[in-house]
């Protein structure tokens, strides 16, 4: 046995970036079965679970090109790059450590990668035949991505409005679901009359099994069960459906859903702790009142039980629950085209494979 | 703030070089093996416990940890609460070399002391993961058993994880 035992040598690995991880991985034979283990790959995802961190893109007016940065408490800023995709791309959803990316050249193309291991996967295309487009610009109005972390799979949903070539809009909602097992779509088609707001198609969560979607008006979160291929509505708070002058946001909280309220002076955390019953809990109230001047324009981007990280136009910032304390992480220095909360997404640093 | 006048009760540990040290029964209950140990033997609190997988070079250290981390926690959350805790923990692992750091990494965990193992097993994440291979091998006493082909095998899987390594310092 070498100088520390199994449990200890795990809990160091889990505690290294993946970069550092797959160079241990030629350390010796132990630590490659170690780093390879199905209990180490759940234990690393928990750990870096705990670090949320925000994505943006950074768009200079004077370059072409945007960047992507990723902000978080343990690493600050650091520079984030997609090019071993090989193409450019678009965030559109996220979730346990792995992007559903659209290219931007060629519509209709996605891929799902995970930055940290480099891996991706070009999805196959979602052809139709009678031919058909996504109305109204033929993109996609709802696009997530959902991993199952003990199943080892994902799913992406591409979802909206589908108009048959040549033809007017019937009001029939389409729904698109790639499976990671099958390699292929699926389809089904129900009638949907929602609208969503740059935010809400954003921020998709998936908890249990489900993709969620907070709907215009903040009137109530759109549900899409993947098993079983059906959308439901689940009901918000009362305060928050009927308080007026309230922004609201749809976040995860630790593998719950969450919806964050914000006003001018307070910030109130809502968590969906009871998922079979839908009930909501105040988790917190924050004052906002020593970042007053910013409020119009915050955005909740990602957050854990300890930590929440929200962007404005210029900056992100990190709030720290416990001791109540606001902290600037990142601002932009010269003149941003688009708001950093236009582009922002929550992202965790896992292993999980994507191929 | 006013003292207890009722006095705390003290636990002996005594090492494996034959030190004792008498702490607070707060401070020992810290450790897990000594809080299990209690926890079945509720009367055993007279003896001095035995740890005789410890010296005293690293058992004051980790008392040290135990008492500063109980007093932060004692204390009522706010910015300079956390960031004392936070530059005390930093502070701690710069003042470590790599065997004193390996040494209390085997303490902590044989005392089973959950956020004193968490924190030394990130710092030792920390002083290697920029590092070579070969130091990494040399920083844990590991052999090599991969046959050259089949360590270049393994690598290529991840060629580009192998860019940018810090120089040795050891």
């Amino acid at each position: 046995m070498g100088f520390f035992p199994d449990e200890v040598i795990l809990q160091i690995l889990s505690r290294l970036p993946v970069k550092s991880l797959f160079k241990a991985k030629t350390v010796c034979k132990l630590w490659y079965r170690l780093a390879s283990d199905k209990y180490f790959l759940r234990l690393y995802n928990e750990v870096s679970g705990k670090n949320p961190m925000l994505l943006v893109e950074i768009s200079d007016s004077t370059e072409s090109k945007s960047r992507l940065i990723c902000v978080d408490n343990s690493r600050g800023v650091t520079e984030f790059s997609l090019d071993f995709l090989k193409d450019r791309v678009k965030v559109r959803a996220s979730c346990n450590g792995l992007l559903c990316c659209s290219s931007i050249p060629d519509k209709g193309v996605y891929y799902v990668c995970n930055p940290m291991t480099r891996e991706f996967k070009l999805l196959p295309k979602s052809r139709e035949r009678p031919v058909t487009r996504f109305y109204p610009d033929g993109d996609a109005t709802l696009v997530g991505i959902a991993c199952d972390l003990s199943r080892n799979k994902f799913n992406v949903v591409l979802a909206g409005h589908h108009r048959t070539f040549g033809h007017r809009p019937d009001g029939t909602f389409i729904c698109l679901i790639f499976d990671s097992d099958s390699n292929k779509w699926r389809k089904f088609v129900s009638l949907q009359e929602d609208n969503f707001t740059h935010m809400n198609k954003n921020q998709v969560v998936c908890v249990n099994g489900a993709l969620h979607w907070l709907t215009g008006g903040c009137s109530y979160i759109l549900a899409l069960d993947l098993d079983y291929e059906f959308w439901r509505k689940i009901s918000v708070p009362d305060e928050v459906s009927y308080g007026t002058g309230n922004r609201v946001y749809l976040l995860d909280y630790n593998g719950c859903l969450s919806l964050i309220q914000i006003s001018d002076a307070w910030m109130k955390i809502w968590v969906m702790k009871d998922y079979e019953r839908e009930l909501w809990h105040m988790v917190d109230r924050v004052s906002l009142r020593c970042i007053r001047v910013l409020v119009p324009g915050i955005f909740p981007i990602t957050q854990t039980g300890e930590y929440v990280l929200l962007a404005t136009h210029k900056h992100v910032l990190v709030y720290h629950r416990r001791s109540r304390v606001w902290k600037e992480m990142y601002s932009v220095k010269n003149s941003a085209t688009l708001p950093l909360w236009f582009s922002a997404h929550g992202f965790r640093s896992t292993i999980f494979p994507c191929d | 703030m006013s003292t207890a006048t009722v006095e705390s009760k003290k636990i002996t540990l005594r090492t494996a070089d034959n030190h004792e040290f008498e702490v607070d029964e707060a401070i020992a209950m810290e450790f897990g093996t000594v809080k299990t140990f209690f926890d079945e033997n509720p009367d055993a609190s007279r003896e001095p416990i035995p740890l005789p997988n410890i010296s005293s070079q690293y058992l004051s250290i980790i008392i040290e940890y135990c008492k500063s981390h109980l007093a932060f926690r004692v204390r009522e959350s706010s910015s300079s609460v956390e960031d004392g805790a936070k530059a005390y923990d930093e502070e701690l692992i710069k003042s470590l070399d790599n065997e004193s750091l390996k040494e209390l990494i085997l303490a902590a965990n044989y005392l089973n002391i959950k956020d004193m193992l968490d924190m030394l097993n990130q710092g030792v994440a920390d002083r290697i993961k920029n590092k070579s291979v070969e130091y990494v091998r040399r920083f844990f006493g590991i052999e090599n058993d991969y046959t050259p082909e089949e360590e270049a095998a393994v690598r290529a899987q991840n060629e580009w994880a192998f860019e940018g390594v810090d120089p040795d310092d050891d």
